[in-house]
């Protein structure tokens, strides 16, 4: 007998939803990136897809078996270490040589794990996030830092013309061949790297459920990730001083903060967010070219969600991923992932203008 | 920041004169030289009259796509510049407008009429997407027009296939006057003076009554609505206006390219002709004929010259790269590297620079 | 290094002059690959060739390759004297994928001078796009893709300017159709009807393959199509539109995408456990290296790859047979250290360009003298245009009005095998991977059915 749900059989309304919710966790990492952006300097990144694209290339250059060169290696992470320490906020009694001591404990540590071969995905994660948190703070220090007190708009096409410098750099450094990311993956019985099996439950609804390992990966790093943001925000000093600084620059400025390190330390934030998002989609796709599109229809699920919120975009990521998936099961990819997300968008803008979980500005005159 | 700083002890006289588009002789000379050497372009090219190959073939192309384009960044100038509406569905808007015009002359009707109407439709649409900024503002309207930007497309490849050909470009007839086929210098001509007129309809908009309302709305909308003005009637105008224009700018490529197809009118575009606001200045007349002529000149004329050079020369600077790599990525980093330094060096626009420029030329020799 | 050029242009020159003057019937450029002769020398003249396409954007997977290929013919071509001793340069430039600027590069293009003898382009939508403006200016083009309305026109009746060196999309889904009607039960061992339903990417690309007549034709065969599903090239996963077509009853899903959309409807297609049930073929670019390279992660029960055992059409020798032009093309590839993720498709494509344009032109020339030659004469000559280019790696026959390829294998993608059976694992970047290898299906090429709108086997 089978089990219907508005005449589909049930088994494949669930397995839309799962499935939805599962993309959907890719979507709201993307979604968190440029949230996290907007909230520290109100600056929407249209960069942020070229961001993943660099991300995930520089995690396979890394995850290959490839040496790297030691003098350049400890070259690199040197500065790495000593651009983002400046982010970092010592405990007050901290002498200077503690200081000096923990950086480069921190340094040979990372050059280390940098030159190694043996754990490629360790070497691979340090390098990723030291090099995509270089870019948010490379990208922030000449192109956004130039325009504090310019026309917002201006900072915003600022990260269009970013994207086409990423995109020509990821043409030259790598290329355009797409590339396999075997990350989730075991080694089978031939040696070959072999993508993990997906987990198939049977007897549900009248049919058998798969869920995709990767993607339930992703998923799940993706809650954790949002997770971790709740922490930072709410209990460390760096979180706390972030939010004082997207409240208010001039009084964030004012009580002491460093408000320049503070945006500098957002952008390699989504510098690195961004990475995760491409090494995870990449894993589940391969690296290509179109992987720059994703972030673009991310966009529904940062609006959705609101421009300021960490929760809106998780939220609004997993909505976005649904729609897609139960409208495809419904009526067929071309109203399920082009229309319906946009008009999902559109209905909520008109009943919550700024999304679902935005800030409301009281205006004045 | 005023576009009328003159030396003291000149006034206007009459309100003629307050209200006139050049209002200096300096501004006439300029206005009217301009439009002489842009008339002059075709006519010194190898094909003109005069046989001279002073100007590229190539470049009467680009100098018709500025027209055109200008004319949807001076929609979305009125619609952003002036009454701070962000909007990312100015390339959906024209997609309209290049469909209802093409389809209308496929009918049988002919270009001239097929045009304006096809523009007047755009606007009605353009009113459609334009009904959430009644509560939607900022950046939340962007994204809401954003959807302008999807809906549009699919409504063109899916249930208006039958009409639009669906993905598949639609060509477009070509344009006559009696037996005359315009093409050449005569289509030149014709998008020029189109474009002008356009121009001159802008900038008459914005000295109107609803012009000033556009403003009022921009600075201050609780403010504009103390003062008894309709916000939600203006911005719908304002709406309107913009997708008109655009409507008449997608009609007008649609005649240029001879063809059209919902590719051509992607996000991309959108976003590309608010870069081109942008870079013009936003909120200035004069933004969307700097904006649009620096960014086309440089994708159009500086960009394709300089890589053979640099395609020949970059890879023996580089030979651990690969040269297929190179050409590839010459594109879109020269384009990219030139935008960023430029917005750094001049965040606020061409038009903002020419306005300094103008007036410190007038102040000379005094620098204030 | 101005004199060493120099030199080394005096010693072509020489070289190109002795081997003129040396054969007396025909120009063997390299074993099996036969040029005519020339009755004019045109040494000292520099020959463009054009071409623009999108090396930056969302297919530039393809383009890239292909530009390595120009790159490496003009090299040797250019080495064995170019075209009756004229050099041959390239101009190329970027369109980004955008159709605005592929309309901006074509004007600038077409009013260069002198004109372009002959433009090559990939992408079926600039061909649509453009096809009227290069009657107009009397540029053909040489179109690697397989569009109806770019050949054709809108009620393909009116064949134009351009000319594809593949089947259109629609004719090669139908010879598909045809082909796996009658081997359904025999090659392919399978049980009740075939049932087919489309799976591309969205586009004027993807949506080439379903036509009412293809829809017809098939049904006529005995094959059903059940309809079509369109995703965007940022899919993360198909796996509903897999089960929507899946639930309409297709056991054949066929794709037009390129290898990145392959990859991904085989892998979701081996997630859902459908590998065995759901056959998966798709057009020519389906039988691409790349599909192999990019789908061998997911493996299926049977512990080959899901992309294993895809089915496609092959109007071209594959690099993996044995032929005297796919000999050349490997040598120089080895010869140019390229990467062999760029053995595909594209670089045997962009090889085979370059060659047929040197046949092209040298036909021109003996027929109006190089004085003359223009577009519209090359037009002419490709009007009455029969070419093995490389020696019967592609196979090119434009008479009668003709403007796309007539002939077609069905070909399978496997991976290649030892003695013993088992695959063969190379080792690429410290990666152990398998060796993705293209074999014929079907050892004669067959004619393709010609389902243009109103064409001669579109069931009345």
């Amino acid at each position: 007998m089978d089990f219907l749900i508005l005449g589909k059989p049930g088994y494949l309304v669930l397995q839309a939803l799962v499935t939805g919710l599962l993309v959907g966790g890719v979507y709201a990492l993307i979604a968190l990136g440029i949230v996290i952006i907007n909230k520290a300097s109100g600056v929407f990144n249209f960069a942020h897809g070229f961001m993943m694209l660099i991300g995930a290339l520089i995690f396979w250059s890394l995850f290959q078996s490839t040496g790297l060169s030691p003098v350049l290696v400890f070259l690199f992470s040197g500065v790495v270490l000593t651009v983002l320490s400046t982010g970092v906020r010592f405990p007050a009694n901290w002498k200077r040589e503690q200081r000096i001591a923990v950086i480069a404990v921190l340094w040979g540590l990372t050059g280390a794990t940098l030159i190694q071969t043996d754990h490629l995905l360790i070497r691979a994660l340090v390098g990723t996030a030291l090099g995509s948190a270089l870019m948010g703070l490379v990208i922030e220090r000449l192109t956004i830092r130039p325009l504090i007190g310019q026309p917002l708009f201006t900072s915003v096409m600022m990260t269009l013309a970013v994207g086409q410098v990423l995109l020509g750099a990821t043409q030259l450094t790598w290329g355009s061949v797409e590339r396999g990311l075997p990350v989730f993956a075991t080694t089978n019985a031939l040696g070959l790297s072999q993508a993990f099996a997906p987990i198939r439950i049977s007897g549900v609804l009248g049919g058998m459920l798969v869920i995709k390992t990767e993607l339930l990966i992703a998923f799940v790093l993706a809650i954790l990730t949002f997770v971790a943001f709740v922490l930072f925000f709410n209990y460390t000093t760096l979180g706390l001083s972030m939010r004082a600084t997207a409240e208010s620059q001039d009084l964030a400025q004012a009580v002491g903060l460093r408000v320049r390190a503070i945006l500098a330390v957002a952008w390699a934030i989504a510098g690195v967010l961004a990475a995760l998002a491409g090494i995870l989609h990449g894993a589940s796709t391969g690296i290509s070219i179109t992987m720059a599109g994703l972030a673009l229809r991310a966009f529904p699920a940062v609006l959705l969600g609101g421009l300021e919120s960490i929760g809106g975009a998780v939220v609004g990521g997993l909505v976005i991923g649904v729609v897609e998936k139960l409208g495809t099961a419904y009526f067929g990819s071309d109203v399920g992932e082009q229309l319906m997300p946009f008009v999902i968008l559109m209905i909520v803008l008109i009943i919550r203008p700024t999304g679902l979980f935005g800030e409301k500005r009281i205006e004045r005159i | 920041m005023s576009a009328n700083i003159r030396p003291s002890g000149v006034f206007d006289t009459t309100y003629v004169q307050d209200m006139t588009i050049n209002r200096t002789r300096f501004d006439l000379i300029l206005s009217w030289g301009f439009l002489f050497v842009v008339l002059l372009i075709p006519l010194l090219t190898r094909e003109g009259p005069f046989g001279v190959d002073i100007v590229p073939l190539g470049a009467v192309g680009t100098v018709e796509r500025i027209a055109i384009l200008m004319i949807a960044v001076q929609g979305l100038n009125l619609l952003v510049g002036y009454t701070g509406q962000v909007s990312l569905g100015q390339a959906a808007f024209m997609a309209v407008g290049a469909y209802s015009t093409t389809v209308l002359m496929r009918q049988g009707m002919t270009f001239w009429l097929a045009l304006p109407i096809g523009a007047l439709l755009t606007g009605l649409v353009g009113l459609i997407f334009g009904l959430p900024s009644l509560r939607v503002k900022g950046f939340y309207l962007a994204m809401a027009t954003l959807a302008a930007q999807f809906i549009i497309p699919w409504l063109l490849r899916n249930p208006l296939a039958p009409l639009t050909n669906g993905s598949n470009p639609l060509p477009v007839p070509r344009t006559t006057i009696g037996e005359f086929v315009i093409t050449g210098a005569a289509q030149y001509y014709t998008l020029i003076l189109i474009s002008l007129a356009a121009m001159i309809i802008a900038r008459n908009i914005i000295r109107t009554r609803a012009g000033r309302a556009f403003v009022a709305i921009r600075d201050n909308d609780l403010a504009a609505e103390l003062l008894g003005i309709n916000v939600f009637a203006y911005k719908l105008r304002a709406f309107f206006v913009c997708a008109v224009f655009a409507g008449l700018a997608g009609g007008l490529l649609a005649f240029e390219s001879r063809s059209v197809t919902p590719d051509q009118f992607d996000l991309q575009s959108s976003i590309e002709l608010l870069a081109m606001l942008i870079i013009g200045g936003a909120g200035i007349s004069q933004a969307p004929l700097l904006g649009v002529g620096f960014v086309l000149i440089l994708r159009e004329g500086a960009i394709p010259s300089l890589t053979p050079l640099l395609n020949d020369f970059l890879p023996r600077l580089l030979p651990f790269i690969d040269s297929v790599n190179i050409s590839a990525s010459l594109a879109p980093a020269l384009f990219g590297i030139t935008i960023i330094l430029f917005l750094i060096i001049e965040p606020r626009g061409l038009a903002y620079r020419w306005e300094i420029f103008k007036i410190s030329w007038k102040l000379r020799p005094f620098s204030y | 290094m101005r004199v060493r050029i120099f030199t080394f242009l005096l010693v072509v020159a020489l070289v190109t002059g002795l081997v003129t003057a040396a054969l007396p019937s025909g120009m063997v450029v390299a074993q099996g690959i036969t040029h005519s002769e020339c009755k004019e020398d045109l040494t000292g003249m520099t020959i463009p060739f054009y071409t623009f396409g999108d090396l930056s954007g969302p297919y530039a997977p393809i383009t890239q390759p292909l530009a390595a290929g120009f790159s490496d013919a003009l090299k040797y071509f250019n080495g064995m004297g170019g075209i009756c001793g004229a050099q041959i340069e390239l101009v190329q430039e970027d369109s980004g994928g955008d159709r605005e600027q592929s309309l901006s590069i074509y004007q600038r293009f077409s009013t260069a001078d002198p004109k372009p003898l002959l433009l090559l382009l990939y992408a079926s939508a600039d061909s649509e796009l453009l096809r009227e403006r290069v009657a107009e200016d009397e540029i053909p083009v040489f179109l690697f893709a397989g569009s109806t309305i770019g050949l054709y026109g809108e009620k393909a009746d009116t064949p134009g300017w351009i000319y594809a060196g593949i089947p259109l999309y629609t004719d090669q889904f139908g010879a598909f159709c045809k082909w796996v009607a009658s081997a359904w039960t025999t090659d392919l061992k399978r049980e009740g009807a075939p049932v087919i339903g489309h799976l591309s990417w969205e586009g004027s690309f993807g949506r080439a393959t379903e036509t009412t007549e293809t829809t017809a034709y098939c049904k006529a065969q005995g094959v059903e199509v059940v309809g079509g599903e369109y995703f965007l090239p940022t899919a993360t996963d198909v796996t509903a539109q897999i089960n929507n077509l899946v639930s309409k009853g297709a056991n054949i899903l066929y794709t037009t995408t390129l290898a990145s959309g392959t990859a991904l409807i085989a892998k979701d297609l081996t997630t859902l456990g459908l590998e065995e049930q759901v056959l998966l073929a798709g057009a020519n670019w389906v039988l691409d290296s790349s599909v192999g390279l990019l789908g061998q992660r997911t493996l299926k029960p049977s512990g080959m790859p899901s992309t294993d055992g895809v089915l496609g059409l092959l109007p071209y020798t594959w690099w993996d047979e044995k032929h005297p032009g796919t000999a050349l093309v490997q040598e120089q590839f080895t010869a140019n250290n390229r990467p062999p993720t760029a053995r595909g498709i594209a670089y045997l494509a962009g090889f085979g360009a370059i060659d047929t344009y040197i046949e092209l032109i040298i036909q021109t020339v003996n027929r109006v003298g190089k004085d003359n030659l223009t577009g519209a004469e090359v037009k002419k000559t490709l009007d009455g245009f029969k070419y093995e280019a490389l020696g019967g790696v592609f196979s090119y026959d434009w008479t009668n009005g003709v403007r796309d390829v007539r002939m077609t294998r069905i070909g399978q993608l496997g991976y290649l095998r030892g003695a013993d059976g088992a695959p063969v694992i190379v080792e690429v970047g410290g990666q152990k991977m398998l060796v993705p290898v293209i074999a014929p299906v079907t050892t004669e090429s067959v004619p393709v059915p010609d389902l243009k709108p109103g064409g001669a086997d579109v069931p009345k």
